[in-house]
C-alpha cells in the first residue's frame, strides 16, 4: 500500500513513543492554536464522516507490529516462547504473515534469534520535592518515573494515509519542537521531522481483513487485543481533574473485515469547560492481510 | 487564548564547581558507588535533567518573591496562587486544586509558559571528561570525603560522584507567549531567575562548594565572556512556527 512516512528523531527521553489518537490530539491541539476554534471545530465535523487522513502509531523504521492473526501450534517450548514474546515484525516479515498466515513466523529470523528491533533503554528515576521554607527533601514527596531513553540516531516511522487539511509536516516540528507526551515541561518527548517521503507498506494480494497500525474501535474487529484506556485531557484542559471518560479499545495488529472509523465521545461527566466535547478518533490504519478462517 | 510566539533560549552552562545531580540505584552491586549522578542509560553520560534545572529555578524565583510562596507552601509542597496572574504559577506550571475556584483560575491562567530541556554535555566537554578515568568514574571524579564526629575524632569516609569542574552542557530552554504579560514576565522573572541560579547553585551539597554554575553563549567564545550580564550570555530567538 502506497503511504506517506514520517520520519521522527527522538531527542531524549519520553514516557511512551507516540500511538496515534493521543499524537492526533496534539496535532489538533496545534491545530487551534493556529488555526482557532472555529477551524478545529469543522475540521472535527469532518473527521466524524469519513477521515480525510489516517494517521499510525510510530514504531522504529523497518518494523511494523505483529499482526493478531489466528495462533500457529507449536508444542516446543522454547520456540513457543519466542512466539509469544514477539511484538513487532520486519517488514518482509509482515508481508510474509499477511499472505500466508502465522505459520511464516516459522522460519521468519524475529523467531530463530537473527533479528531484534531497535532498543529503547530505561531509566528509573527517584525524585523528591523540595521544602520551600527548609530547602530540603520534602517529606512524603518521593516518587519514582520511569523514563524511554530511544536512540536519538535510530529513525522511527510515522505512516500516514491520505491527505491531512493541514501542513503535516509544519504541525509535527511543532510538537516535536514542544514535546510529545507527559512531562514535556521538563523536556521529554521532544523529536526532530524528516519527511515527507512516499513508502510502500506491506500487505496481501487478495486480502480479505485488514491489520491495524493503530489503535481502532471494538465494532468490526475480528483478532484483536484490548486495552483499557483511559486517557488525559491536553493542551489548556490540562488541571485538577485530567482524565477523559475511559474507554475499551484494540491495540496495534489487531485485525478488522474492513477499516473501520469511530469518533467516540469520551467527555468526562464533568467537562473541562461548559459546553465542550472530548472525541477520541479511532482510525483503523489499515494493511491487507488474508485470514484463512472457516 | 491564542499562542502568539514561542521564545527560545540557548546557552552552555558551565560548572565552575563539581556539579552533582543524583540518582537512585534499583540494584547495587558489591563495591558499587552507593552516591551516583544521573546518567543517560543510552551513552553512560551523566546530564542534568530538565527537572531538576526547572525546579531550582522556580524554588529561586518562589524565594525572591517570599511571602505566600514560602509561608503557604509547607502542606502542599508547592503554594497554589488564586491569582491568574501569578509569576510562578504562569510560568513553571501548577496543577489547581480540585474545586470550581482553582479550575476557573487554571483555566484563565492558561498552559505552563516554561520548557527546560534536558542538558547534554557538549562535545567539547566529553572528549576533556573522557580522561577522568583516571579518576575513577566515567566522565565524572569520585569524590573523598571523611565525616568527623565531634567527639573521638576517628575518621569516617564517604565517596560521591560529581561531574568535574569545567564541565559543559547544552542548555535549552523554550517559552510560550500566549500574551503581553508572558512578555513582560520573561524579563522580568524568567531572566531573574535564571541570575539567582549563577548566585546560588544547582544540584547537591551547594553549601559545600558544589554546583556553581555561569551562562555562556554558545556562539561566542568563553574567555570573554566573564563579567558579562547575563541577557547577552544567552541566545534568545524566536521560533518560526
Amino acid at each position: 500500500m502506497r503511504a506517506t512516512l514520517f520520519r521522527l528523531y527522538f531527542q531524549g527521553p519520553l514516557k511512551a513513543l507516540p500511538r496515534a489518537p493521543t499524537l492526533l490530539g496534539h496535532l489538533l491541539w496545534w491545530y487551534r492554536y493556529t488555526h482557532g476554534r472555529e477551524a478545529l471545530e469543522e475540521l472535527l465535523e469532518r473527521l466524524q464522516q469519513e477521515p480525510p487522513f489516517r494517521l499510525s502509531s510510530v514504531y522504529p523504521e523497518g518494523w511494523l507490529p505483529r499482526p493478531k492473526l489466528p495462533p500457529v501450534q507449536v508444542e516446543e517450548t522454547a520456540l513457543r516462547k519466542a512466539l509469544k514474546s514477539l511484538s513487532l515484525v520486519r517488514l518482509d516479515t509482515f508481508q510474509a504473515l499477511a499472505e500466508r498466515g502465522e505459520e511464516a513466523l516459522l522460519e521468519a529470523p524475529e523467531v530463530l534469534g537473527g533479528a531484534r528491533p531497535p532498543e529503547v533503554r530505561r531509566l528509573r528515576r527517584t525524585r523528591v520535592g523540595v521544602d520551600r521554607a527548609a530547602g530540603t527533601a520534602c517529606p512524603g514527596v518521593l516518587f519514582t518515573q520511569e523514563y524511554l531513553f530511544p536512540d536519538p540516531k535510530t529513525p522511527h516511522a510515522l505512516y500516514v494515509l491520505g491527505e491531512a487539511p493541514f501542513d503535516l509536516g509544519e504541525a509535527l516540528a511543532f510538537v516535536g519542537e514542544m514535546g510529545y507526551g507527559g512531562q514535556a515541561g521538563v523536556g521529554l518527548g521532544r523529536f526532530r521531522v524528516e519527511g515527507p517521503f512516499p513508502v510502500d507498506l506491506p500487505e496481501a494480494e487478495a486480502p480479505n481483513a485488514y491489520a491495524t497500525l493503530a489503535p481502532g474501535p471494538l465494532e468490526g474487529a475480528l483478532y484483536y487485543e484490548v486495552e483499557p484506556y483511559w486517557g488525559r485531557l491536553g493542551g489548556a484542559y490540562v488541571g485538577a481533574k485530567p482524565f477523559k471518560r475511559p474507554y475499551l479499545r484494540t491495540k496495534e495488529g489487531s485485525v478488522y473485515r474492513r477499516p473501520t472509523h469511530r469518533l467516540l465521545e469520551v467527555t468526562p461527566t464533568e467537562p473541562p469547560e461548559a459546553g465542550a466535547r472530548v472525541w477520541e478518533a479511532l482510525s483503523v490504519f489499515p494493511l491487507g492481510v488474508r485470514v484463512w478462517d472457516s | 487564548m491564542k499562542l502568539k510566539k514561542v521564545i527560545r533560549i540557548r546557552s552552555v552552562l558551565l560548572a565552575k564547581t563539581g556539579l552533582r545531580i543524583g540518582m537512585s540505584r534499583d540494584q547495587m552491586a558489591i563495591g558499587d558507588l552507593d552516591n551516583p549522578v544521573v546518567r543517560n542509560p543510552l551513552t553512560d553520560e551523566p546530564y542534568i535533567p530538565g527537572s531538576s534545572l526547572k525546579g531550582k529555578l522556580r524554588y529561586l524565583l518562589e524565594w525572591s518573591l517570599g511571602g505566600d510562596y514560602i509561608l503557604k507552601a509547607k502542606d502542599k509542597h508547592v503554594y497554589a496562587s488564586p491569582d491568574p496572574k501569578d509569576p510562578v504559577a504562569r510560568i513553571f506550571g501548577l496543577a489547581p486544586e480540585n474545586d470550581e475556584k482553582s479550575l476557573a483560575v487554571a483555566r484563565e491562567r492558561g498552559p505552563t509558559r516554561l520548557l527546560v530541556r534536558d542538558a547534554y554535555l557538549t562535545e567539547d566537554a566529553k572528549e576533556a571528561l573522557e580522561r577522568t578515568s583516571a579518576r575513577g568514574g566515567l566522565y565524572t571524579e569520585i569524590k573523598q570525603e571523611v565525616f568527623i564526629p565531634r567527639l573521638g575524632g576517628n575518621a569516617n569516609p564517604r565517596t560521591t560522584e560529581r561531574v568535574p569542574a569545567g564541565a559543559r552542557f547544552k542548555v535549552e530552554m523554550t517559552y510560550r507567549v500566549l500574551d503581553d504579560l508572558d512578555e513582560e514576565y520573561f524579563g522580568k522573572y524568567l531572566l531573574r531567575a535564571l541570575e539567582l541560579l549563577e548566585l546560588d547553585g544547582l544540584g547537591g551539597h551547594i553549601s559545600r562548594g558544589y554546583g556553581q554554575v555561569y551562562f555562556l553563549h554558545p556562539e561566542r567564545l568563553a574567555e570573554d565572556q566573564e563579567g558579562w550580564p547575563l541577557r547577552e550570555r544567552l541566545k534568545v530567538e524566536e521560533v518560526v512556527l
